[in-house]
């Protein structure tokens, strides 16, 4: 297995970053921070929050650039995974930083692309950055177009490409498959992880991408 | 928005729908889910669905079994909304109920139980509480007329009084039948964070915050403090941490 996320507590992160409780928890009911990183634990010294440190870390990064720019109100749109434009579609999916020309093969039409259709080729697209064969990518990018809806709660989603070499005398049989499911993950010890795709992410790049697009 | 106006006196029943105004008095039932510019209501009121209303007033007893949104809204006497409340100004005095409250500015008197998040820009209330999750608004005014409870609190600016002589009229009413005349005055929370926190009559594990004033009455296990910390002698603090 993995390792599992690292988590750091919340003053952790007030000191590293610098912003105040009264930021850390307006974010958090502009749905900025999602309640799901609000990790409750108790210890020694009383009850205390942690985060995964590298999402966290990266969001408050994030919102500290970007707002300069942007109202708040905008961040949310563009941030928060659990708000999904559902009514956007794309011409060219290979434009988008998330996707990029290595999905050419990943492609079944030629344009007008949904979200959830642009996250399923940005999901497959970083499989084969992480080294799976394009036929190995369809297959994932199949699965998340069969799964649109789940999708659409991305929060802690992990995307496998996983395989299993069955030995049977003279006979090697490799097989691949995908698996979409949320983290905490487990897998028996036969089963090799070849690509673990966070889709959180990939959701969040997506929306990105588009969001600078369509400025 | 529909320019239908449907008016109940007596005792009727309304379905769902998009109307203009939306007007009870007596007692009135809704039996499915109801946009409204106006809704009003005098007596008892039951939603059955959702409800929501531009403008929103009831006085006596009302109940949503659905989600209630709100853009300005009064309640007095007995309101409980089964599902979520969302309210971007609300004004609350008696007894109020609801799964969750999110929104913008909230005014509460009397009573109050949430069995989720209270989560609001401004939360500014007088009596007694029992939050079931995370109290946070960016400025949270407490002011302690009986026993309040809420496992966390998190916000700006935090402030905690132990309140002032008795409110009268309804509101007063209503605390007395709850509480009798024992008056307890006490906030416990397990964890209280802000940047300026004051607090009295306290009890609380741990308060962390940048300014923290430890009042009379105060009863803390662990005080985290950034910028600068005042303890009242009346107030009793296990641990002083600066970070």
């Amino acid at each position: 297995m993995e390792p599992r996320e690292e988590l750091i507590p919340k003053k952790e992160v007030l000191r590293l970053t610098g912003i105040s409780y009264g930021q850390l928890y307006r974010w958090k009911r502009m749905g900025l921070i999602p309640e799901a990183w609000f990790i409750r634990r108790s210890t020694f010294t009383g009850q205390e929050t942690f985060f995964p440190k590298e999402k966290i870390l990266r969001r408050i990064e994030e919102i500290l650039r970007l707002k300069e720019e942007k109202p708040l109100e905008e961040l949310v749109k563009l941030l928060a995974p659990e708000v999904i434009p559902t009514e956007v579609t794309y011409p060219d999916p290979l434009a988008l930083s998330p996707i990029g020309p290595e999905a050419r093969e990943l492609l079944w039409k030629p344009g007008d692309y949904s979200f959830s259709e642009l996250v399923a080729l940005a999901g497959g697209a970083q499989a084969i950055r992480q080294g799976a064969q394009p036929a190995e990518a369809k297959l994932l990018v199949e699965l998340l177009r069969a799964q649109a809806e789940t999708i659409r709660q991305p929060i802690g989603l992990t995307l496998v490409l996983a395989e299993k070499v069955v030995d049977h005398e003279a006979l090697s049989i490799r097989v691949a498959f995908g698996v979409l499911a949320r983290e905490p993950l487990a897998l028996d010890r036969d089963t090799r992880v070849k690509v673990r795709v966070d889709l959180e992410k990939v959701v969040e790049d997506v929306k990105k991408a588009l969001g600078g697009e369509m400025k | 928005m529909s320019e239908r106006n449907v008016r109940i006196a007596g005792s009727g029943t309304i379905e769902g729908g998009s109307y203009g105004q939306v007007k009870i008095a007596g007692s009135g039932k809704i039996t499915g889910d109801l946009e409204a510019d106006e809704f009003s209501s005098a007596g008892s009121a039951l939603a059955q669905g959702n409800l929501k209303a531009k403008r929103f007033e009831t006085a006596g007893s009302f109940t949503c079994q659905g989600d209630l949104e709100v853009e300005e809204g009064e309640a007095a006497g007995s309101f409980r909304v089964v599902g979520r409340l969302k309210a971007t100004e609300m004004k609350l005095a008696g007894s109020a109920h609801c799964r969750s409250i999110s929104g913008g500015y909230l005014r509460a008197s009397g009573s109050l139980e949430t069995q989720g998040n209270v989560e609001v820009e401004t939360f500014r209330f007088r009596g007694s509480f029992k939050i079931g999750g995370l109290l946070s608004a960016e400025k949270v005014e407490i002011d302690l007329h009986g026993p309040c409870e809420a496992p966390e609190i998190g916000g700006g600016k935090i402030e905690v009084r132990a309140g002032g002589k008795s409110l009268g009229g309804l509101v007063g009413e209503v605390l007395e039948a709850l509480f009798g005349s024992s008056k307890v005055r006490e906030l416990r929370a397990r964890v209280i964070e802000g940047d300026e926190v004051h607090l009295e009559n306290t009890v609380a594990e741990v308060v962390r915050g940048g300014k923290v004033k430890i009042g009379p009455g105060c009863q803390v296990k662990r005080v985290e403090y950034t910028e600068a910390l005042e303890v009242d002698p009346q107030a009793k603090v296990g641990e002083e941490v600066k970070e």
